[in-house]
C-alpha cells in the first residue's frame, strides 16, 4: 500500500468513526429528551413547551426513568402547581387525568407542571403487581388510542436485583426490599443513590427549582381499599384538604381526607410537604384492576367504577385543592377547558381526549 | 296541734310521693346547648370537617375541635358531638393504637355522662369509615349519647338505624356532609 492510499483510507477512517459516533450521540440525545416516544400525548394548546426531568437531575440522561415533563403557562401571576399522573404505573386514572390536562387545559393565571409517566421504567413494563392487561383502549373524534397499563415499580432490568431490606434514605427505616424500586417508598431521594432515589432527587429539585407551592401526586387503590376516594395530605396543608372535600362540585365523589402519618417516611404527601415550601396532596380512586389475577379487569368500563368517572374524580379534587387556596390564600392556578366529572361520565373519557 | 301534726305529715309524705314519682331519667336527661365541643374518637379528619361545617361563614363563630380531648377539656361543656371514625393513619400519626384510642374515648364519655352532657354521635365518613374496629367506636358512643347523626353514605346496611333502635335514640341521616351542620346548630340552638 503506498502511502497516498494509505493516508487516505486514515482519514477515511476517522470520517466513519466521527460519523457514527455523531450518530450514536444524536440517538442517545433523542432518547434522552424523548425517552418513552411510545407514549401517546398530544399536548394541546396551553402546553408552552416540554422538557424532562434529566433537567433536573442530569444523571438521568440515558436512562430508562427519564421522562417527560409539561410546562402550561399562562404568564400571569399565580402559583405553580404540579400534577404527576404514573408514580405507580398501573394506576391509570392519574395517567388519563394528566394526560387529559396536557391535552385540554389552558392555564390562565398562574403555571402548572405536569408529568403523565412519572415513572418511566415502571410505564414500559407489564403490571407485575397484579397481573392487570397489557394495554387499555379508549375510542376518541381521532381514532382508537392505545395506552399501555404498566407496573407499580421501576424495572428490576433498569435498576437490579432488590436489597433483602431496603434502608430508607435518610430516616434510615427498614421497608421491604422492593420499596427500593417504588417511587412513592424513596422520597426525597439520593443525588448518587438508586435509580429510583435519583429520579425522586430530581422531583425535589424540580419543586424548589421551580417554587412549586401546589404538589399532587394521583394514585389508585383497589376498589375494597378503605384509601379509595381519598386525598392523603400532609399535616401542614390538611385544612386546605378538609376544604376541598366540602367543596360542592366533590359532595357526589364522597372523598374523605387523611393526614400524612409521621411514621411513614418515603411518601410523595410526606417528605414533598416536609422538605419543600410546596402544600402536598395525594389522591387515591378506586381502580377495578388492582386485585390479585386482575387480568380480566376492565380497568376502563366497569360499571361501578369506570374510568371516566376515575378521571372526573381527580380533576374535580384538583379543582376542589385550588379552590381551597384561593379561599385561604388568595390565588390559585387558572385553568379552562377541563370537563366536569358528569360530562366525562355521560360522554366518555374518549370524547375529551385529543 | 294535733291538726298540725297530721297536716305537716300529710305535707311531707306529699312532698316525698312526688319527688318518688319523678322518673330517675327524667330528672338526669340532658338537654342540648352551647358550650359545645367537638371531639374524634377514631382519629379520622372527620371531627375537621365537622368544625369546618359548623363554622358560621359570615361570623366566622365555631365551635372548638380538640382530636385528642380528654376528660378535663370537658369542664363546662353542655354538648360534646364526637365525629366517630377510625382512620389507621390518624391513629398513626397520633402515636396510639386503637386499643388507646378506646380507652381515651371511654374516659371521656364517662366524665361527659357525669357532667350531664348531652352527647351527639356523628358519622360523616361513609363506607370507608364503616366496618371493624369503626363499628365497635360507634357502637360504644351510641351506649352513652342522645342523638345520631350520619350521611347516608355511613348507613347503607342500616347499621346506624339499628344502633338507634337498640339504644331508643333518634337517627337523623343526611345527604351530604355540608347538611350535618345545620342539622347540629338546629340542636344546640334549641331549635
Amino acid at each position: 500500500m503506498d502511502q497516498r492510499r494509505f493516508r487516505k483510507l486514515i482519514v477515511m477512517s476517522i470520517l466513519v468513526i466521527a460519523l457514527s459516533s455523531g450518530l450514536a450521540a444524536t440517538a442517545e440525545t433523542e432518547f434522552a429528551r424523548d425517552p418513552l416516544s411510545s407514549h401517546d400525548v398530544r399536548p394541546g394548546a396551553g402546553v408552552t413547551h416540554v422538557g424532562c426531568m434529566s433537567d433536573y437531575n442530569a444523571a438521568l440522561h440515558f436512562t430508562p426513568v427519564d421522562t417527560r415533563v409539561y410546562y402550561l403557562e399562562s404568564g400571569e401571576p399565580g402559583p405553580t402547581a404540579l400534577i404527576l399522573g404514573g408514580t405507580h404505573a398501573n394506576e391509570i386514572a392519574g395517567v388519563m387525568a394528566a394526560t387529559l390536562i396536557i391535552e385540554r387545559a389552558v392555564v390562565t393565571a398562574g403555571r402548572i407542571i405536569v408529568v403523565p409517566y412519572a415513572n418511566n421504567s415502571a410505564a414500559c413494563q407489564s403490571d407485575s403487581t397484579n397481573g392487570g392487561p397489557e394495554w387499555y383502549y379508549i375510542q376518541t373524534p381521532s381514532g382508537l388510542r392505545k395506552f399501555k397499563y404498566g407496573d407499580r415499580r421501576t424495572s428490576v432490568s433498569h435498576q437490579g436485583k432488590d436489597p433483602a431490606r431496603y434502608i430508607h434514605y435518610p430516616s434510615g427505616k427498614a421497608l421491604s426490599g422492593n420499596s427500593a424500586r417504588d417511587l412513592n417508598r424513596v422520597y426525597p431521594g439520593k443525588l448518587n443513590g438508586n435509580l429510583t432515589e435519583k429520579l425522586a432527587w430530581a422531583y425535589m429539585q424540580l419543586i424548589k427549582s421551580e417554587a412549586v407551592t401546589i404538589a399532587i401526586d394521583l394514585h389508585e387503590a383497589g376498589t375494597a381499599s378503605k384509601l379509595a376516594n381519598t386525598i392523603v395530605a400532609n399535616p401542614k396543608n390538611l385544612d386546605y384538604a378538609v376544604m376541598a372535600v366540602l367543596d360542592e362540585s366533590l359532595e357526589g365523589c364522597n372523598m374523605n381526607v387523611d393526614a400524612s402519618a409521621p411514621n411513614s417516611p418515603g411518601l410523595s404527601h410526606r417528605e414533598w410537604g416536609d422538605v419543600t415550601r410546596a402544600a402536598a396532596y395525594l389522591i387515591e380512586t378506586p381502580n377495578p384492576g388492582q386485585y390479585s389475577g386482575a387480568v380480566n379487569a376492565d380497568v376502563v368500563t366497569d360499571p361501578a367504577n369506570p374510568l371516566a368517572a376515575r378521571v372526573g374524580t381527580h380533576l374535580t379534587a384538583i379543582e376542589a385543592i385550588f379552590a381551597a387556596h384561593e379561599l385561604i390564600d388568595g390565588g390559585r392556578p387558572e385553568w379552562t377547558g377541563i370537563p366536569a366529572r358528569g360530562d366525562l361520565v355521560e360522554r366518555g373519557l374518549g370524547s375529551y381526549l385529543r | 296541734m294535733r291538726n298540725t301534726r297530721a297536716i305537716m305529715t300529710v305535707v311531707a309524705l306529699a312532698t316525698v310521693i312526688s319527688f318518688a314519682a319523678i322518673p330517675y331519667g327524667a330528672v338526669a336527661a340532658p338537654t342540648p346547648g352551647k358550650p359545645a365541643l367537638i371531639i374524634s374518637a377514631g382519629q379520622s379528619t372527620d371531627g375537621l370537617i365537622l368544625k369546618q361545617v359548623l363554622t358560621d361563614r359570615a361570623t366566622k363563630e365555631t365551635i372548638p375541635y380538640i382530636q385528642m380531648a380528654e376528660p378535663k377539656d370537658l369542664s363546662g361543656i353542655k354538648t360534646l358531638i364526637i365525629a366517630v371514625g377510625v382512620s389507621n393513619k390518624g391513629l398513626g400519626a397520633a402515636g396510639i393504637d386503637i386499643d388507646k384510642e378506646i380507652s381515651r374515648v371511654r374516659s371521656v364519655l364517662s366524665e361527659a355522662k357525669k357532667n350531664d352532657c348531652y352527647i351527639i354521635l356523628a358519622h360523616i365518613g361513609g363506607s370507608a369509615r364503616r366496618g371493624g374496629t369503626s363499628d365497635q367506636m360507634s357502637r360504644l358512643v351510641a351506649s352513652y349519647a342522645h342523638h345520631i347523626i350520619i350521611v347516608n353514605d355511613s348507613n347503607e346496611d342500616a347499621f346506624f338505624t339499628k344502633l338507634g333502635a337498640e339504644e331508643k335514640i333518634s337517627v337523623i341521616s343526611v345527604e351530604g356532609r355540608t347538611q350535618v351542620g345545620p342539622e347540629i346548630n338546629k340542636l344546640i340552638s334549641g331549635k
